[in-house]
């Protein structure tokens, strides 16, 4: 091939630059990235910059609307990148694949892709689920610091700050605590560091009267979202199994 | 009967199975296609190994071989058919009522027939459903509320039109109300998978009994949420079941969650036939035991009890079966056949 060294290190780096967008694209009912949930199969890069993006879901029935909403957020967050044209996303094997990739391509609103069939914009399912997302991480962390032994009363009235200066002793505490910090409310707005670390979605406090029954409805929350991830993993392999090997 | 290597023993009713025709034969479009292929993905991703079924058998089994793997292999006593119509996507229906009633005729002590309604059918169906119950004596319904009907993607059972159905149920004694949760339901900006429907229907017809099957699945957090508040809502457990052999873990837990929010009265055991073999599910589920963190955690213990509750006391309540007379009769059955051998 006469294509120089550079050319090639560009498209590597443009791919890198893409995979990296897609990692912040979430699957919004498992909180997870479609990068980890193996969802994206391919992504084609023009010169001209030109992206494709093909994307497979664990079944042909996933609920129509969450497939839009990733295809949606992968044109978004990929198109963000500053040497990108235009993005494509092409969502296989499902029973609207033809209108969310149309509608996506084209920049088009969910209502506007599906005029007969939605009544609005995905806006309130976003917010449902985006607060479930909140919790699980929230009782990931939680169950992880008291699996290690810290007490209900202490996590109840823990601040911000010592949440922050907490010496985790593995990779998966540092990450749980990062996730979690990351949807934690008033954060990025520099919510002072003696505000309470484990707070309801919109920052109100929960109490150590109230923790132990709180702990309990989100523990649902929790327990739910991973049973789907298992389900959503083992179904996508039992589907694609073959072509992952 | 299932015998418990230390010597318990436990009738079985299973809350949950089909006899369906999913073959290339039988499917009217590629949608029909993709739904048997996505069972077939369910069985391929949580049986284990020894219990897989070559494509071509799982596609479309016969009555024979239905009758061998619940009664003979695996220890089913009894078993709720219900029917998934699905005539869009097949010729012929999926598992119909009538293609149910099969096994009904050749096992009249084995099954409890349940039919369907579908409340796109108005006026029409009112009588269909009508027509059920004096052919068949229906005790119950499956509703599966994806189900496509040309535009329509599916209905909801707070709709005026299923209350009407609901309200026919109440009337003809049909008291057991099976509830599928599928993904395609209208409006599509809503959550397809939202129960809140069956926490409306369950308030408004307090007569009736709500099975809500998979337990709710994938929304098992809102469905212990509405169970907890209506005391005629039940958790069947397709699905859920299976995962004691892939993740016994995640398994400890839901089933936990499940007793703590619903109790052992509300839980009915249920294979989901011919997705998973009921052997298995049911060795592994009479000898699992919760870890101890996870009975600390919730207060709630999976016991010999609790599990004879759910394997077949539960839905024998449901559906007026006195456990007694109905062994009795079983036996006899067995005598019969056995004297007939000789």
């Amino acid at each position: 091939m006469l294509g120089s060294k550079e050319s090639t290190m560009d498209y590597e780096a443009k791919l890198k630059a893409v995979e990296e967008k897609l990692a912040q694209v979430l699957d919004p009912e498992l909180d997870e990235s479609l990068i980890e949930l193996r969802f994206i199969e391919a992504i084609k890069i023009e010169p001209d910059g030109r992206v494709r993006v093909e994307m497979r879901l664990p079944t042909y029935w996933c609920a129509a609307n969450f497939a839009f909403m990733m295809a949606d957020d992968i044109r978004a967050r990929v198109g963000e990148l500053e040497w990108v044209k235009s993005v494509a996303v092409e969502l296989k094997d499902h029973f609207y694949s033809d209108r969310i990739n149309q509608g996506v391509s084209e920049g088009k609103s969910f209502v506007e892709t599906f005029p007969d069939e939605a009544t609005e914009e995905l806006e309130a399912l976003r917010a449902l689920f985006r607060a479930k997302g909140f919790q699980r991480r929230q009782h990931k962390l939680l169950r992880y610091l008291l699996e290690r032994g810290y007490a209900e009363r202490e996590l109840s009235l823990m601040t911000v700050g010592q949440l922050r200066a907490l010496t985790l002793v593995d990779d998966e505490g540092e990450r749980l605590r990062a996730r979690y910090l990351e949807a934690r409310c008033g954060l990025k707005d520099g919510a002072p560091d003696d505000s309470f670390a484990f707070v309801e979605l919109d920052c109100r406090p929960i109490g150590p009267q109230r923790f132990g029954e709180y702990l309990k409805r989100v523990r649902r929350v929790w327990l739910n979202t991973e049973m789907n991830g298992i389900f959503c993993r083992s179904l996508l392999e039992a589907r694609y199994g073959e072509k992952i090997q | 009967m299932y015998r418990a290597p230390n010597g318990e023993e436990f009738f079985i009713i299973d809350g949950h199975v089909h006899l369906w025709d999913g073959s290339p034969a039988n499917q009217r479009n590629i949608h029909g296609k993709q739904f048997i292929d996505c069972f077939y993905d369910y069985h391929k991703a949580l049986s284990p190994q020894e219990y897989l079924w070559p494509k071509d058998k799982f596609e479309k089994y016969s009555p024979e071989t239905m009758y061998e793997d619940l009664f003979v292999k695996g220890y089913d006593d009894m078993a709720v058919l219900l029917p998934t119509y699905l005539k869009d996507f097949y010729i012929n229906g999926f598992n119909t009522t009538e293609q149910d009633a099969v096994m009904k005729e050749r096992y009249p002590d084995r099954f409890i027939l349940n039919g369907a309604f579908d409340p796109r059918d108005g006026e029409r169906g009112l009588d269909y459903l009508e027509e059920l119950v004096d052919k068949y004596k229906i005790k119950g319904v499956k509703l599966y509320t994806a189900e496509w009907r040309g535009e329509s993607k599916g209905w909801k059972l707070s709709d005026p039109w299923a209350y009407r159905y609901l309200e026919k149920c109440e009337k003809l004694g049909v008291k057991n109300i099976h509830v599928h949760k599928g993904p395609t339901i209208l409006p599509l900006n809503r959550d397809a998978f939202d129960v809140a429907d069956i926490d409306d229907a369950a308030t408004a017809f307090p007569n009736l009994n709500f099975i809500v099957e998979h337990v709710g699945l994938p929304r098992l957090d809102d469905f212990c949420w509405i169970a907890v508040q209506e005391p005629n809502v039940y958790g069947g457990l397709a699905v859920a079941m299976p995962f004691i052999h892939a993740r016994p873990r995640y398994f400890a837990h839901v089933i936990s969650e499940l007793l703590f929010w619903l109790g052992e009265d509300r839980l009915v055991y249920a294979s989901d036939y011919a997705i998973w073999h009921p052997k298995w599910i049911i060795e592994k589920f009479v000898a699992f035991e919760l870890p101890e963190d996870i009975r600390k955690e919730t207060g709630v213990d999976l016991t010999m009890q609790a599990k004879r509750k759910i394997l077949g006391e539960n839905l024998a309540r449901l559906y007026g079966i006195d456990i007694e007379a109905q062994k009795a009769k079983l036996n006899g059955g067995h005598a019969k056949a056995a004297a007939g051998a000789r």
